[in-house]
C-alpha cells in the first residue's frame, strides 16, 4: 500500500513539472503584457513602459526568464506578483481557504440532494417519480451557472429580500457569515448534484442487480437494510471517484460563480491574473491547483482501495 | 467556466462470456438496443428533444424569418409579436432567427467537440490500456497534465493565440475533453482485456489490431457513449460560460450561450432575450442527458430484462 | 459650503464656466430629505467593479478609475473642482499668477494634518510635484507636468511653482487627484510600500486593504473641513457582474453602487427604492480610431467617407440610449465651454460613396474593428458600425480582445480600427496634447498635423477662457475633418444609492468621489 502511494507521488512530480512548463509558455503566447494593463488606455509613455518592462525582467530572452522562474520553483519559490508585488504564495494561501469553504459547502449540498434522489430513482426505475426527479435534477445541470446564480439572486435577494445577494465574510459559525455562503453554494451544489445523482442512480442500478444483493434479499433482510447496508456501500465507489474529480474542479474552476457572487476565491484570481498578464501569478496558481488536483485524485484512489474489498485483496 | 469536467465512471459493461463480434450479430444487437430504448419513456423524450435540436441545427437557418445579424434600429428590445415572433434583442435583431442560427453554432460546437475529443481520447485510452507498461505510463501522465490544467487558461490561450472564432473554440474544448475520454476508455480497456475471450484471441495469435478493434473497442463503447452525452451537454454549457467571459463566438454571430450572456442585463426589461436561448439550452441538455441515461440503462447487460 | 473666494477672481483663466453653472446644474443630487440635518455615524457600503489597483493607491501613479475613486477619498489636492468644473480652494487657500503666466504662488491652509498626525506644509506640496517629475518615480503624469521648471517651498505655507513656458491648464492639472498631496517624510520612509499603505490629508484614511476583496476606510477625525466627514467609514467591495451589482443595491446588500451598468439605467431609474445620481456632465467620449499609418486609412478622403457614412444618432440609440449625448463635431459635449456644436460630418451615404470613389476605393475594403470584451456598449457600437459601413462595400469584422491585447495592439499600431472610449480630463488641453498632439502619449494613430499642434500650443499659452474656447473649437473642427477618429457620443457614469444615503453630489469633472465626505446615512 505505502509503496503504491509513494509510486503515485513520485509519478506526480513529472506531471507538475510538465504543467509548470506548459503554463509558463502558454501564458506568454497570449498577446499583451502586464505593462500594457498597468498603464491602461488613458496614459501612455513609451520610455516609462520600457523601464517597467526592464523592472519585471520582461526584456530578458525567454529562456532566461524561464530559467529564473523554474530554478526558483524547484526551491519552492513561486515568485512575486507583477501586479501587487506581493509573494505569489502568500496571495494564493490567502484565497485558498475561501475557495475551500465554498467547495465544501457546495459538495455537502450536492451530496444531500444527489445521494437520496439517486437511490430513490434507482429503486423506482422507470416509474413516474423516477422520471420527474431526474428531469428536475437535470434542470439544475442544464442551466448555465451564471444564469442560475442570477435567478437565485433575483428571487431571494431582490424579491424576497431574505439573503444578501453577494459578498463574503470571514469564516465564523454565525448567521452573519453563513447567509453569504448560501446562494453561491446552492448554485454550485445544484449543478454538481445532477452529475452525482446520475452516477449514484447508475451504480445503484448496477449493484442492485448483483448476486449478493439477491442473496441478501433471499436471507430475508429488510429492503431498507439491503439497499442501505449492502447496496449503497458498494454503489458509493464510483460516486466517490466522481466526487474526487469534482473537488479538483471546484478548487480551480468556480470562476463564474465567484464573479457573480463577489466570492474572492482562486478561480476569479486566475481569470484576473490571466487578464492582467501577471505571469508569476498565473504560473503559480496553475501549479498550485494542479498539485491539489493530483493530490485529491490520489486520496480518492486510496479511498477506492479501501472501499472496494476485491481491489483491497489484490492491492 | 466549465465548472467541472465530468467523467462517466461506470464500470465497463463487459459482456461475460460472449465476444461482441460478427456483423449480423451486431445489427441484431443494435436493433435490440433501439427497441429497449423505445420502451424507456424518458429515453424517448430525450431522443425527441435531441432530434429537435439536431433538426434546428441542420435546417434552422432555412426557417429563420430574418437575417439574424440585421439590426433594426427602430425595434430595440421590441416585445414578441407579429413582426418578431420571439421579440427583438438590444440591437433590434430578431431573436427567433438568432436562436435558429445559434442552434447550429451551439450544437455543432457540442457535436464536433465530442466527436474529435472522443476519437482522440478513446484511441489514446484504448492503446494505453491495451499496451500497459511504459506506453500507458507516459500517455496517462500526458493526460494528467491536460486534465489538471485549468480549462479556462487553456481556452483563453488557445483562443488568444489562434483568434476568437468557432474553429478555435472547438480546438480549445477538444483539448479539454480528450483526457476524460482517455480515462474512461482506458479504465474499461483494462478490465476488458482481462476477459477470457481476449485471452483466447491472444492465444490463437490474432493480430493486435484485430483484437483491439473487433473485440475490445465494441465492448468499451457503453461507458464511452455515456461520457459522450454528458460531454456534449457540458460543451454547450461551457460555450455559454466562455461567452459570458467574452471568449465565445464573435459578434455579431449568435450562439445560445452568447445570446444568454448579452441578454442578461435586460432580464427585467426584455425577459425574452434570455428565456429563448435559456430554454433552448435547457431542453437540449436535458434531451442529451435523458438519452444518455437511457442508453446507459439499455446497454447494461445486467438490466436487460 | 463657503465657495467662490476672492482668490478665484484673481485668476483670469478661471473666469471659467459661468455658463456651465446652468448647463450642469441638474447633475447635483436632489432628494428633499437632503435638506435635513446631517446625522453622524454609520458605515457606507460601497461597491465597485474590480479592484484594478496595481501596487496600490499612490496618487502620482494613478492610471485608472478605481484608484482615482479611492484616492479622491484619501488625498486632497491644492485646488478642488466643483461639479461644474469651477476651481475652488482645497489645501491651497488662495493662489496668484504672475502677469507673464510663469510663476504660480499658492498660500496653503494652516493646521491641516496628515493621517499620521504630522502637519501638511509647503515642503510636502513641493515634494509631491518633484516626485512626479522625478523619472525614478515612474509616474504616468510626468509629461502633464513637463512645463514645470521648479517647485519651491519659500515658507511652510507658501508654494511657488515656476514654469518654463506659459501653461494655462496647470491649475486644472493640480486639481486632479493624481496631484494629491503626499507626506514627504512618510513616502521617503516607506518607499515602494507607500502605495499599499497610503497616508494623505483626505476625509477618510485607509484602514485595511484586502486585494480584490475589501477596502476599509475610516473617517479622518482631524479633517480640515469642520464637522466632516459625517460617516464613520466606508467599506468598499467589488463585483464584476452587472446584474448582481444592481441587485446588490436594490436588495440593500450595499448602500452605494459606483458606476452602475448603463444597460440597467431605466430599470434602476424606475425603482423607487433607490436613487440615481449623475448620468450627464462628463467629458468621457466614445470614438472609433482609424489607423492612419495604414492604407487605405492614410488617405484623408477614405477617413472622411467613413466619418460621413456613420449615423451617430442611430449608433448612440442602439449602443447606449441612456446617459449619453451624440457627438458630431468635437469630442466635447454640448454645454461644455469649449464645445463645437455645429455638426461637421453630417450623415450622408451618397456623399460618403463619392468620397470613397474619389479616393479610388469605390470597391470597398475589409476593416477589422477591435473592441474590448466586457465593454458591452463598445461591442454594440462595433456592430452598428459594421452595418452602417456595408453600403460603402466596407466589410467589417468585429473582434473582441481583452485589455492587455487591446493596449498592446494600440501601441504596436497593429490594428485597422478600434472602438473604445476616453475618460474626461478636467482641462481639454490634456486630452488634446496627449491624444492628438504630435508625439502625444495616447496618440495611438501617430496623428501629426502642424495646424493642430500650433492651435494646441496657442491654447496652452492663452489664459483668457473665451479665447481658449475659440481655439479649441478650431482644433476640434480640424480634427473632425482630417483627424484619425470619429467621435460617436459622450457617455456618463452614474451612481445608485439606497434611500438612506443623503448629501451625495455627483462630480462629473473627472472620476472624483470626494463629495462622500458630506454624505450621511439615515441612522
Amino acid at each position: 500500500m505505502i509503496r503504491v502511494i509513494l509510486t503515485r507521488i513520485l509519478a506526480t512530480v513529472p506531471v507538475l513539472l510538465g504543467i509548470a512548463v506548459v503554463a509558463f509558455f502558454l501564458v506568454r503566447l497570449i498577446p499583451g503584457d502586464t505593462v500594457n494593463v498597468l498603464m491602461g488606455q488613458d496614459f501612455s509613455d513609451p520610455v516609462l513602459e520600457a523601464e517597467m518592462r526592464a523592472f519585471f525582467g520582461l526584456d530578458q530572452p525567454l529562456p532566461v526568464q524561464f530559467w529564473d522562474w523554474f530554478s526558483a520553483l524547484l526551491q519552492g519559490d513561486l515568485g512575486h506578483s507583477m501586479r501587487s508585488g506581493e509573494p505569489v504564495t502568500q496571495e494564493i494561501l490567502r484565497r485558498f481557504p475561501i475557495t475551500v469553504e465554498l467547495a465544501i459547502a457546495a459538495l455537502l449540498i450536492s451530496l444531500t440532494v444527489s445521494i437520496p434522489v439517486g437511490i430513490y430513482t434507482a429503486r423506482n426505475r422507470n416509474k413516474g417519480a423516477d422520471a420527474a426527479a431526474r428531469v428536475a435534477s437535470l434542470i439544475g445541470l442544464s442551466l448555465p451557472n451564471f444564469w442560475l446564480g442570477i435567478l437565485l439572486i433575483y428571487l431571494f435577494s431582490v424579491y424576497f429580500g431574505v439573503l444578501p445577494s453577494s459578498g463574503h465574510r470571514d469564516f465564523a459559525f454565525t448567521w452573519q457569515h453563513f447567509q453569504y455562503l448560501i446562494l453561491p453554494s446552492v448554485t454550485l451544489g445544484l449543478s454538481l448534484a445532477a452529475v452525482t445523482m446520475r452516477m449514484t442512480r447508475s451504480s445503484m442500478l448496477e449493484v442492485l442487480g448483483q448476486d449478493y444483493i439477491r442473496t441478501a434479499r433471499a436471507k430475508g433482510l429488510g429492503e431498507r437494510a439491503v439497499v442501505l447496508r449492502h447496496g449503497l456501500r458498494n454503489a458509493l465507489i464510483p460516486v466517490v471517484t466522481v466526487l474526487g474529480i469534482q473537488t479538483g474542479a471546484l478548487l480551480g474552476g468556480t470562476v463564474v460563480i465567484e464573479q457573480v457572487f463577489s466570492w474572492p476565491g482562486l478561480g476569479s484570481q486566475l481569470v484576473q491574473s490571466i487578464q492582467d498578464r501577471d505571469y508569476p501569478m498565473v504560473q503559480g496558481l496553475t501549479v498550485f491547483l494542479a498539485f491539489f488536483f493530483v493530490l485529491v485524485s490520489l486520496i480518492v484512489d486510496i479511498a477506492y482501495r479501501y472501499l472496494d474489498p476485491r481491489m483491497y485483496r489484490r492491492g | 467556466m466549465a465548472e467541472n469536467t465530468p467523467i462517466a465512471m461506470s464500470a465497463p459493461a463487459s459482456e461475460p462470456g460472449l465476444p461482441a463480434d460478427a456483423g449480423p450479430r451486431r445489427t441484431r444487437r443494435g436493433l435490440r438496443v433501439l427497441r429497449n430504448l423505445m420502451r424507456d419513456r424518458t429515453g424517448v423524450v430525450g431522443a425527441v428533444l435531441v432530434g429537435l435540436a439536431l433538426f434546428a441545427a441542420l435546417f434552422g437557418p432555412l426557417l429563420a424569418p430574418y437575417d439574424p445579424n440585421l439590426i433594426h434600429p427602430d425595434a430595440r428590445l421590441a416585445a414578441p409579436g407579429a413582426r418578431f415572433l420571439l421579440g427583438a434583442d438590444e440591437l433590434g435583431r430578431d431573436v427567433l432567427s438568432r436562436a435558429l442560427h445559434g442552434a447550429r453554432i451551439s450544437i455543432v460546437v457540442g457535436v464536433l467537440v465530442v466527436l474529435c475529443a472522443g476519437a482522440i481520447g478513446v484511441t489514446v485510452g484504448l492503446l494505453s490500456g491495451y499496451a500497459k507498461g511504459l506506453v500507458d505510463g507516459v500517455a496517462m501522465r500526458v493526460m494528467d497534465v491536460l486534465f489538471a490544467f485549468p480549462t479556462l487558461l487553456l481556452a483563453m490561450a488557445v483562443v488568444a493565440v489562434l483568434g476568437t472564432d468557432m474553429r478555435n473554440l472547438i480546438v480549445a474544448l477538444v483539448l479539454v475533453y480528450i483526457p476524460a475520454f482517455a480515462r474512461v476508455a482506458r479504465a474499461s480497456t483494462l478490465s476488458v482485456v482481462e476477459e477470457p475471450y481476449i485471452e483466447a484471441a491472444r492465444a490463437v495469435g490474432l493480430p493486435h489490431r484485430r483484437i483491439l478493434f473487433r473485440y475490445v473497442l465494441p465492448n468499451i463503447m457503453p461507458p464511452v457513449l455515456v461520457q459522450a452525452t454528458i460531454s456534449l451537454a457540458y460543451a454547450i454549457l461551457v460555450e455559454a460560460s466562455l461567452s459570458y467571459l467574452g471568449l465565445g463566438v464573435q459578434p455579431p454571430d449568435a450562439s445560445w450561450g452568447s445570446m444568454l450572456a448579452t441578454g442578461k442585463p435586460y432580464l427585467e426589461l426584455a425577459a425574452w432575450l434570455c428565456m429563448v436561448p435559456g430554454l433552448a439550452i435547457m431542453l437540449t441538455v436535458l434531451g442529451f442527458n435523458l438519452l444518455g441515461d437511457a442508453l446507459r440503462d439499455v446497454l447494461d447487460p445486467r438490466l436487460r430484462r | 459650503m463657503s465657495v467662490v473666494p476672492r482668490a478665484l477672481k484673481q485668476v483670469a483663466g478661471l473666469a471659467l464656466v459661468a455658463m456651465l453653472m446652468t448647463a450642469c446644474s441638474n447633475t447635483s443630487s436632489d432628494s428633499p430629505a437632503d435638506d435635513a440635518t446631517p446625522q453622524r455615524g454609520g458605515t457606507l457600503r460601497m461597491q465597485l467593479v474590480r479592484d484594478t489597483a496595481g501596487a496600490g493607491y499612490d496618487p502620482g501613479k494613478t492610471t485608472e478609475s478605481v484608484v482615482y475613486t479611492v484616492d479622491s477619498l484619501i488625498f486632497d489636492t491644492l485646488l478642488e473642482a466643483d461639479p461644474n468644473g469651477n476651481l475652488k480652494p482645497g489645501l491651497a487657500e488662495k493662489w496668484d499668477i504672475s502677469s507673464d503666466g510663469l510663476v504660480y504662488t499658492f498660500t496653503l491652509r494652516k493646521g491641516v494634518k496628515f493621517h499620521d498626525g504630522s502637519d501638511m506644509t509647503a515642503t510636502d506640496a513641493k515634494y509631491t510635484i518633484d516626485r512626479i517629475l522625478n523619472p525614478d518615480t515612474k509616474s504616468p503624469r510626468r509629461n502633464v507636468f513637463a512645463a514645470v521648471k521648479s517647485a519651491e517651498a519659500t515658507d511652510p505655507t507658501t508654494l511657488v511653482i515656476t514654469l518654463s513656458k506659459p501653461y494655462s491648464p496647470l491649475l486644472n492639472v493640480l486639481a486632479d487627484i493624481t496631484a494629491g498631496i503626499v507626506p514627504k517624510a512618510v513616502v521617503e520612509a516607506k518607499g515602494d510600500g507607500f502605495s499599499a499603505a497610503p497616508v494623505g490629508t483626505g476625509p477618510f484614511k485607509l484602514v485595511e486593504w484586502r486585494r480584490d476583496q475589501q477596502i476599509k476606510l475610516a473617517a479622518n477625525s482631524a479633517y480640515w473641513v469642520s464637522g466632516q466627514p459625517y460617516l464613520n467609514g466606508i467599506d468598499i467591495s467589488f463585483n464584476a457582474d452587472s446584474n448582481a451589482r444592481a441587485a446588490n443595491v436594490r436588495s440593500r446588500t450595499i448602500d452605494f453602487l459606483w458606476n452602475a451598468p448603463p444597460e440597467l439605467y431605466s430599470v434602476l431609474k424606475a425603482d423607487k427604492s433607490v436613487r440615481v445620481a449623475g448620468g450627464s456632465g462628463t467629458t468621457s467620449f466614445q470614438y472609433m480610431l482609424l489607423n492612419i499609418q495604414k492604407a487605405p486609412f492614410n488617405d484623408v478622403k477614405v477617413r472622411q467617407a467613413i466619418f460621413t457614412a456613420l449615423n451617430r444618432d442611430e449608433i448612440r440609440t442602439i449602443s447606449r440610449p441612456d446617459t449619453t449625448a451624440t457627438l458630431n463635431g468635437g469630442f466635447l459635449p454640448d454645454g461644455h465651454w469649449a464645445a463645437l456644436s455645429t455638426p461637421v460630418n453630417k450623415f450622408d451615404v451618397a456623399r460618403a460613396k463619392s468620397l470613397l470613389s474619389e479616393a479610388g476605393q469605390a470597391a470597398g475594403f475589409p476593416l477589422e474593428i477591435l473592441v474590448l470584451s466586457g465593454s458591452d456598449f463598445h461591442v454594440r457600437t462595433g456592430q452598428a458600425v459594421q452595418q452602417q459601413l456595408q453600403p460603402l462595400g466596407i466589410t467589417v469584422k468585429v473582434t473582441t480582445v481583452d485589455s492587455a491585447q487591446q493596449q498592446q495592439r494600440l501601441r504596436d499600431g497593429s490594428f485597422d480600427a478600434v472602438v473604445t472610449g476616453f475618460s474626461g480630463t478636467l482641462d481639454p488641453d490634456e486630452r488634446l496634447t496627449q491624444t492628438f498632439g504630435t508625439g502625444g502619449g495616447t496618440n495611438y494613430a501617430k496623428f501629426s498635423d502642424a495646424e493642430v499642434d500650433d492651435l494646441i500650443a496657442q491654447g496652452r499659452a492663452t489664459t483668457d477662457q473665451a479665447k481658449r474656447a475659440d481655439i479649441y473649437r478650431r482644433v476640434q473642427q480640424r480634427l473632425a475633418e482630417t483627424g484619425p477618429m470619429a467621435f460617436t457620443y459622450n457617455y456618463n457614469f452614474f451612481d445608485v444609492m439606497t434611500a438612506d444615503v443623503h448629501g451625495y453630489e455627483f462630480n462629473p469633472t473627472t472620476v472624483n468621489y470626494r463629495s462622500l465626505r458630506q454624505v450621511w446615512l439615515t441612522q
